[in-house]
């Protein structure tokens, strides 16, 4: 009997070992996403499970953090040697990273050849190239950001789209009404990543740059000190207080301001009420959508579009299991239709960086991308023509983190706003504030 | 006798090990950790080693002006917010103490800010004080016509004080509340009858009977409001990033500037502020 009981215990024991080792055998694989809604999550997480059922040797642990609080987390992290082993965030940030040396740029490399660099758009990977060669980021996505504009009220009053900054100027003073709460526009004029994306572009169509071909510092240009003046001087047609991108989003659905500046991601709200799409709740306006034009393109001395690459890049790791892990969940998120339906989570915001999934009928196949019609195909096409700050003459600038890490532009737009400061006053202090930030 | 004693000293030792090395790992050991980073150039980089630099954090804080500023908002936001909600709550204590029906219910619904989770109060503020849709900007401006045009009380850095202010003063008068009316429902009625066959006034009864006896408690919520509100980050931070006091400051230093020594630096300046603010308050004012 004893030997029994015995023989059953040990039997139970090997079983017991055996189900924990399997289970201790999966490594787990860190990856930061950029993407806080709850039905992104809920995509992601969907995505996850495919990427479990596929394969039983890595596990996926995803963890959110907002986009403004990436270099917080990222600080607190490798303080505490806790960091993951992939990230989705914007360019810049990973430019930082890379410039910091934390990235492992040789597995980057390794997934872009993977996918094909050749089927990856050439605007994309110019964002994330490394100065020293090859790639510090897996493009992934990317938004454009422009003036989305009333064109029905546009065209009653016989404005001019607002492409240019004379039309645009025109338009916000003419729709100025703050007695009725109706106002011109809305821009960023908070400390935030908002002002620095709104600002961007009025700077680059003005040739105004804060880095010069050679890495010099350039901030207090003439060329700056006009954009900043003449942005201050839009931002008096705004509604009251410092604004961001909460402002634009909710005061253009409800029909207070003609014209805001957003990135794509917007879509998917002003279509809401055209399609069945169970999105967030808030368009006031009748078909807003038909209403509703995009001006992505400014023109001034030159022209210039702002957008925003997100990539996929790696930590730099002793555990080669985990990063392989990573490598291969990142080729799995960047193809067919695991890509289709992570674009799919934001419509129309998401844009592929991918041409052969850009003409994949099954992309296109969406209720909102069709809502949109030729409209969206024209938005997606600024991808590839993006200026930035930390880009100039085909050179990169990873130092251009410190500065948007700081949100020292958006500070600088509201010492005008806030604080009646001029604009030379404001350049010269946003001057000295990028130096301290890059010593 | 000598050897007992020695014994019970040493069991005495073993029964408060637990909490020394409990106040030790929790309290101690930070506040030096602390003091050390403020004298270290902090490497963000694990394996890179951090640099001695003396009192240089010190130095560049103390000649900073953005560190004054901070510090100058920091005083207003304390010493408002703490009078304030000692006298609201003394107010409201010396009101709900008299028997009236449905007290009980008052009293739950007066302890509600106090209980709400911070973030959604916070949110709840910040509609209310929008500039566009927000209620008090549409009672003031469209309504009332007190005020000329529409402000964003919240964001705007010229009136976000004021909101912090306000914010923090109705969210937590009603803990100094709480304790104050504890307090007077242990005052004796007998003294109140024998100072109204005196003749005493209401006020008269107010400030020998009253004030006298909830002195130590005002004392006491006093010192705990102005210790918790220096250092107050949260209500602050999630209502608006636009005011600046000290903890802000320190917060934005470590990780928008990745400057945790300064930071620290910071940290200790405020510790042996609040210290001797402590000091100076219980042998002055409480004559501890």
């Amino acid at each position: 009997m004893r030997k029994k009981a015995l023989v059953k215990i040990s039997l139970l024991l090997v079983l017991v070992f055996v189900f924990t080792a399997t289970s201790f055998a999966q490594t787990t694989v860190e990856y930061w996403t950029t993407q806080t809604e709850q039905e992104r999550v809920e995509v992601i997480n969907d995505l996850i499970a495919r990427f479990e059922s596929q394969q039983d040797q890595y596990q996926i642990e995803l963890v959110t953090v907002q986009e403004n609080d990436i270099p917080t987390k990222l600080a607190s992290g490798m303080a505490a040697g806790r960091l993951p082993q992939m990230i989705e965030v914007g360019a810049e940030n990973i430019l930082n990273l890379g410039a910091e040396g934390m990235l492992d740029s040789e597995a980057v490399n390794d997934v872009v050849n993977r996918i094909g660099e050749e089927d990856i758009y050439d605007g994309a990977l110019k964002m994330l190239s490394n100065p020293a060669g090859g790639y510090f980021g897996v493009p992934f996505h990317g938004w454009v950001q422009g003036i989305w504009y009333r064109e029905d009220l546009f065209e009653e009053r016989g404005l001019e789209p607002p492409t240019t900054w004379e039309s645009i100027m025109t338009a916000a003073k003419e729709f100025y009404k703050p007695e009725e709460q109706q106002y011109g526009i809305v821009i960023g004029t908070n400390k935030d990543a908002y002002a620095r994306q709104t600002f961007t572009q009025y700077a680059l169509s003005n040739n105004a740059r804060i880095f010069d071909e050679e890495g010099n510092l350039v901030f207090n240009s003439p060329e700056m000190v006009e954009t900043l003046k003449f942005y201050a001087e839009l931002a008096e047609t705004t509604p009251p207080g410092p604004n961001g991108w909460r402002d634009a989003r909710d005061l253009y659905l409800a029909g207070r301001v003609p014209m805001m500046m957003y990135s794509t991601y917007i879509m998917d709200d002003i279509g809401l009420q055209a399609t069945d799409y169970a999105g967030e709740q808030g368009a006031i306006i009748e078909n807003l959508v038909d209403k509703t034009n995009f001006a992505n393109t400014m023109k001034h001395k030159t022209e210039a579009v702002f957008g925003q690459i997100n990539g996929l890049t790696f930590i730099k790791s002793e555990d080669q299991e985990k990063l392989e892990g990573a490598k291969t969940f990142a080729e799995f998120l960047l193809t067919g239709e695991n890509y289709i339906d992570f674009l799919h989570m934001a419509p129309g915001g998401m844009n592929p960086v991918r041409p052969s999934i850009a003409n994949d009928p099954k992309y296109l196949e969406h209720e909102l991308l069709e809502v949109w019609g030729e409209k969206s195909a024209r938005i997606a096409s600024g991808l590839n023509s993006i200026g930035k700050f930390g880009y100039v003459g085909g050179r990169v600038f990873p130092e251009i983190g410190n500065i948007t890490s700081q949100f020292i532009v958006g500070q600088t737009i509201m010492r005008m706003t806030e604080r009646g400061w001029s604009a030379e006053r404001a350049a010269e202090w946003g001057h000295n504030e990028m130096q301290d930030a890059l010593d | 006798m000598q050897i007992k004693k020695d014994q019970e000293a040493k069991l005495g030792y073993w029964l408060i090990l637990p909490t020394v090395l409990s106040i030790g790992g929790l309290i101690i050991y930070p506040v030096f950790y602390n003091l050390w980073l403020s004298v270290h150039d902090v490497n963000m980089n694990p394996t890179m080693p951090n640099e001695f630099i003396g009192l240089s954090h010190f130095i560049n804080i103390l000649t900073d002006l953005d560190f004054w500023i901070s510090f100058r908002t920091s005083l207003i936001f304390t010493s408002t917010t703490v009078i304030g909600t000692t006298l609201l709550g003394l107010g409201v204590a010396l009101l709900l103490n008299r028997k009236f029906p449905g007290r009980a219910i008052v009293r739950g619904i007066i302890l509600l800010p106090y209980v709400t989770p911070v973030i959604s109060a916070a949110f709840g503020w910040k509609y209310l004080f929008n500039p566009v849709f927000g209620m008090f900007n549409y009672i003031m401006v469209d309504v009332l016509s007190i005020l000329p045009q529409h402000i964003n009380w919240i964001e705007s850095p010229r009136y976000a004080i004021f909101a912090v202010i306000i914010f923090n003063i109705w969210r937590n008068f009603p803990f100094a509340f709480l304790m104050i009316l504890a307090e007077l429902q242990s005052i004796s009625d007998t003294l109140y009858e024998a100072a109204e066959v005196d003749g005493a006034t209401i006020w008269q009864k107010f400030k020998y009977i009253t004030l006298p006896e909830l002195k130590f408690v005002i004392g006491a919520l006093v010192i705990l409001r102005t210790i918790w509100n220096f250092y107050k980050f949260s209500e602050v931070y999630l209502l608006s990033s636009s005011v600046e006091v000290l903890p802000v400051y320190i917060y934005e230093k470590a990780f928008s500037t990745y400057s945790f020594g300064e930071a620290a630096a910071i940290s200790a300046i405020l510790f042996v502020f609040v210290l001797g603010f402590i000091m100076f308050y219980v042998r002055k004012v409480l004559e501890w």
